[in-house]
């Protein structure tokens, strides 16, 4: 048996709800409550963060109580810290970009460095992937669509 | 009572049934179906869409073209539901649950046709009931408070949570995240936005069929960074290469 104090997946599961939950009664703090018979814009947010809590709290208690199982464990079997990083600078690239340099440069980023997560990738099909897919996303979205994103631009809005 | 409904329904049968009414209902189911299979194209917003073509037309073929629109649209959603695992609008979240290990079985054929055929059975005796029990319903219906809509979200709502795999609690704890999702955007009664966080984008709320896309892309992303990549873990798991792609010929 293993040892009660190990690190499972559910207890951190159980925190990161019972944050939500948290962070939702703090941010519904702002909106009045009003009474029973009167709800405020704040009640059911407060009644439905209050819920969270006490779920979160269920589930890590749940956790605690039972049983270790194999896949309860919080170890990756083989984590692609390389792909984590690319796919996730993917969009926040985009968000960057595409304020200040517009919808070209910034699908262009997105695409190709969300496609070198993928260690099978070359450089060259990553390369060729990012134009098409910005050469489709151009061709759709400013001509087909007109959406009002400049496709060049230098500088903040 | 049933004599007057049964005369009234073969009055309106006689109607509905003449050739060029049928020939309108029929390319009403065409293009609902059509339409309906776009991913994020539900049913209200396809006949919102179509709704200028009935413009020119006569009252009565207008209407049966949009009621043939509303069913088409309806199990075209269905369609994508079970070949791509991609819910097009809420209501087709469950049929991806039984219709998408089916069409991975090589069977979605013939999960399509059970499809056509409990849609069909089922709409015709919601139609056939609602024709027969309308007036007894009404009573009923004059007695159906508040607390009784209340309990019955919440029972739908359970209901929806022990769908998901895994444990229950878990499920719970998805559904009051979800209904957190909800609250965003602008108070109903009092127009307040809530969870904004000044942004006015979103004092709509958050747009359910950007919501869904992410999360299936974001299934893939663990999937793949996770390690869990490999013949165990396809049978479980969602694993669904076809929807971005899908998603982006959608657009």
């Amino acid at each position: 048996m293993r040892n009660s104090l190990t690190l499972k997946k559910d207890y951190f599961a159980g925190a990161l709800m019972v944050l939500i939950g948290v962070g939702a009664v703090l941010e519904a703090r702002h909106y009045s409550i009003g009474t029973l018979f009167h709800m405020g814009p704040g009640f059911f947010p407060i009644i439905l963060g209050v819920t969270m809590t006490g779920i979160g709290i269920l589930i890590a208690g749940v956790a605690a109580t039972a049983q270790a199982a194999d896949d309860d464990q919080l170890h990756m079997p083989n984590p692609q810290w390389r792909a984590w990083g690319c796919i996730l600078a993917g969009p926040i690239l985009f968000i960057i970009l595409g304020t200040y340099g517009g919808l070209i440069p910034a699908t262009f980023a997105c695409v190709f460095v969300s496609a070198l997560g993928d260690k099978d990738i070359t450089l060259k099909s990553a390369l060729v992937l990012g134009v098409a897919v910005t050469v489709f996303g151009v061709a759709l979205f400013s001509y087909l669509l007109q959406v009002s994103m400049p496709m060049w631009r230098w500088g903040p809005l | 009572m049933i004599y007057s409904a049964l005369t009234d329904l073969w009055y309106g049968f006689g109607v509905a049934l003449e050739p060029h009414n049928i020939v309108f209902c029929f390319l009403g189911v065409l293009i609902g179906n059509i339409v309906g299979v776009l991913p994020g194209m539900g049913v209200l917003a396809t006949i919102s869409i179509l709704l200028p073509l009935t413009f020119g037309m006569k009252p009565v073929g207008a209407i049966l073209m949009l009621a043939g629109v509303f069913y088409g649209a309806q199990y075209g959603g269905a369609i994508c539901s079970i070949l791509l695992n991609l819910p097009c609008h809420p209501p087709h979240a469950v049929t991806c649950l039984d219709g998408y290990p089916m069409t991975k079985q090589g069977r979605g054929g013939v999960a399509l046709g059970m499809t056509v055929f409990a849609s069909f059975v089922g709409a015709s005796w919601g139609i056939t009931e609602m024709t027969f029990l309308a007036p007894v319903l009404v009573q009923v219906a004059l007695k159906f408070g508040p607390a009784e809509v209340c309990s019955l979200m919440l029972l739908g709502l359970l209901a929806g949570s022990t769908l998901a795999r895994g444990s229950p609690i878990k499920g719970v704890a998805m559904t009051v995240f979800g209904l957190l999702l909800g609250i965003v955007g602008a108070d109903i009664e009092t127009g307040t936005p809530r969870f904004a966080f000044g942004m006015t984008e979103l004092d709509d709320g958050v747009e359910i069929v950007a919501l869904a896309l992410a999360l299936f892309g974001i299934a893939e992303f663990m999937n793949t960074t996770c390690g869990r990549r490999g013949p165990t873990s396809s049978s479980g798991s969602c694993r669904c290469c076809a929807a971005p792609r899908s998603a982006a010929s959608a657009r």
